[in-house]
């Protein structure tokens, strides 16, 4: 990295951070701390919807899911508009007459207080361990890739994070948040000009999206009913309106961005703000990782994207020697492509079908090479990861961008990983304060009083946070067994609230048995089965519903 | 915080000459959705 790089990088970290706590230094009480004085107009509240959604994964992950399989994963996002507009009608006019903090404060005035306290305790355990793998999953890539200790990276992200959570409390988070977000667009719409910049003089960005789409880049539609595929248009609009609402309506870390809100329209329009923009959002990003596809037809692409697992292959001589090898194979194919892809740039008719299957054969060999060379890997290292889907975004940007714009995409990054763990920080402090501090340990305290202690929990949330992704690396499957935690409560989760939103019937005490029935069926069904723990969420949330209902029904009867 | 009159009112936000966004959200909604279907067939 150049010394522009490090300035744009550090300056553009350092001045979004400065001014947020600048902005929003002295808050008076929790009220200005924690809802922000509801002074959030609609586009600050979009925007900082977006940018907690938009974690450092969605950058380093997203560009690489298309280069590697294409543009379908678009489809995940076509629920989330309709999800927008539900929790608008239904769900947030309750949260504003109510005047909550969290999300779980509205479990008490619909159930009690034991089911407040239920849903709050689910949501701190889950959101918890969650945010260290907000700080660490990116941490591990950038330490990589810039070859710093681990540590480092993610001692950045935490203390920059901290310092102006703890300070500005929700008020610095979005005001940072609008900015970063800003950042963030910009970033990646400037790679995708210099992708196009950088392919042959005769290609343009017609010429680039017709290869794209030649070479099955470009499927955005599957309107198969196909139960196993992940991502069709069918399990996009139901599955992702079921994750939206999930997401959107319980979670506090979105459900704070929106009530912060100066009013309830100005927190509609922020939902539909995130609702209209997220899909083009999620289409560029996409799209620019089928731009570095057709990029890599023209430039040689490393066999395997991630640096660091190769350079562990290279200190063993006997797997170095292989590898090489196969390295040579690789390279020598490429030739071979790029005059491929180069004739299907200006073919037409026919020739585009011969063309477009010389070249899938080209690209099945390739696989297969690349699969010799997972092989490779693994047999250096039973511990090395094989999946490099989240390393072709920024080796690209790395080995291909000019200087400062490296700097540019490396704050983009950056800037990810802190909006997405700030508003979780922020959230879990108010959870702590609000529905367990203020209400079952200390009612009587100053506006002072429970202002500081709102700062120290974010402080104790960012250090368990910083804590958990410093040594999140020595524990084997820590990521997994984080999913699978966050899998276990969020049906319950889930259930209490659409429970509590859309069935009068069912009351305080049904509900909460229900929910603690239903968590147990699902640690019952995690110890003593093998079932996917995605079937977690629906098993959770189908349960609390189903024997909610049968409750009440013979408490009724009773 | 809006006041309790308003919190009745439950039309939906109103933006420059959107009377209804939330009308204008599944319209640009069916609108990509075809646009990438279109897309998709183009190729296909």
């Amino acid at each position: 990295m150049s010394a522009l790089d490090w300035i744009v990088l550090f300056g553009t970290l350092i001045m979004i951070v400065s001014y947020g706590v600048y902005k929003t230094r002295g808050s008076k009480n929790i009220e200005s701390y924690l809802k922000g004085d509801n002074s959030m107009k609609w586009w600050t509240i979009g925007l900082s919807i977006m940018a907690t959604q938009a974690s450092a994964i969605t950058f380093l992950s997203t560009p690489g899911q298309a280069y590697e399989s294409g543009m379908g994963f678009i489809q995940f996002y076509f629920g989330l508009p309709l999800a927008m507009i539900i929790l608008s009608i239904w769900v947030l006019p309750i949260y504003y007459k109510l005047k909550v903090y969290t999300a779980y404060e509205y479990l008490e005035s619909r159930f009690d207080l034991k089911t407040r306290i239920l849903g709050a305790f689910l949501f701190l355990i889950q959101r918890g361990l969650a945010a260290g793998i907000t700080i660490y999953a990116p941490a591990i890539i950038l330490s990589s890739i810039l070859g710093w200790p681990l540590v480092y990276t993610t001692v950045i992200i935490g203390s920059l994070v901290i310092i102006y959570t703890v300070s500005g409390g929700t008020k610095a988070v979005s005001q940072t948040q609008k900015h970063q977000m800003i950042i963030m667009m910009g970033g990646m719409i400037v790679a995708g000009l210099f992708v196009v910049k950088l392919l042959p003089e005769d290609i343009g960005i017609v010429e680039a999206t017709k290869l794209a789409g030649y070479l099955g880049k470009l499927e955005l539609i599957n309107t198969e009913v196909d139960l196993e595929n992940r991502y069709t248009l069918w399990t996009g609009l139901l599955g992702g309106l079921f994750v939206a609402l999930s997401y959107f309506g319980t979670d506090q870390s979105q459900v704070a961005r929106y009530l912060s809100g100066k009013s309830l329209t100005e927190s509609r329009l922020g939902l539909m703000f995130n609702g209209l923009l997220k899909i083009p959002m999620q289409f560029i990003i996409l799209f620019i990782g089928a731009l570095v596809f057709v990029f890599y037809q023209f430039n040689q692409a490393p066999v395997f994207f991630n640096e660091a697992a190769k350079d562990e292959v290279y200190l063993n001589e006997e797997q170095k020697e292989k590898y090489q090898a196969v390295e040579q194979q690789y390279s020598d194919l490429f030739e071979e492509k790029r005059k491929q892809v180069h004739l299907l740039s200006t073919a037409e008719g026919e020739e585009v079908e011969r063309l477009k299957q010389k070249i899938s054969g080209i690209h099945d060999q390739e696989e297969q090479l690349r699969d010799e060379v997972k092989g490779i890997i693994k047999a250096t290292n039973e511990d090395l990861e094989t999946t490099d889907t989240d390393y072709v975004f920024i080796t690209f940007v790395m080995e291909n961008l000019p200087k400062g714009i490296v700097g540019l995409l490396l704050a983009v990054i950056f800037s990810a990983a802190m909006s997405s763990t700030a508003s979780e920080l922020n959230a879990l402090a108010s959870t702590s304060i609000i529905d367990i501090y203020k209400r079952n340990i200390y009612q009587n305290g100053s506006e002072k009083h429970y202002l500081i202690a709102s700062k120290l929990f974010t402080l104790f949330w960012g250090l368990v946070a910083v804590f958990f992704a410093t040594f999140a690396g020595l524990l084997d499957n820590l990521i997994q067994a984080v999913n699978i935690l966050g899998s276990i409560f969020y049906g319950t989760i889930l259930g209490i609230f659409l429970s509590g939103f859309f069935i009068k019937y069912i009351k305080g005490n049904a509900v909460f048995i229900g929910a603690v029935i239903a968590q147990i069926v699902v640690l019952y069904f995690y110890f003593f089965s093998d079932m996917a723990y995605l079937w977690f969420n629906l098993i959770g949330c189908g349960i609390v519903i189903l024997s909610g209902l049968l409750f009440q029904y013979v408490k009724n009867k009773g | 915080m809006e006041n309790d009159k308003d919190l009745e009112n439950n039309n939906p936000p109103v933006l420059g000459k959107w009377k209804n966004f939330y009308w204008l959200l599944i319209i640009v909604l069916i609108t990509l959705i075809s646009i990438f279907y279109a897309i998709t067939r183009y190729f296909a």
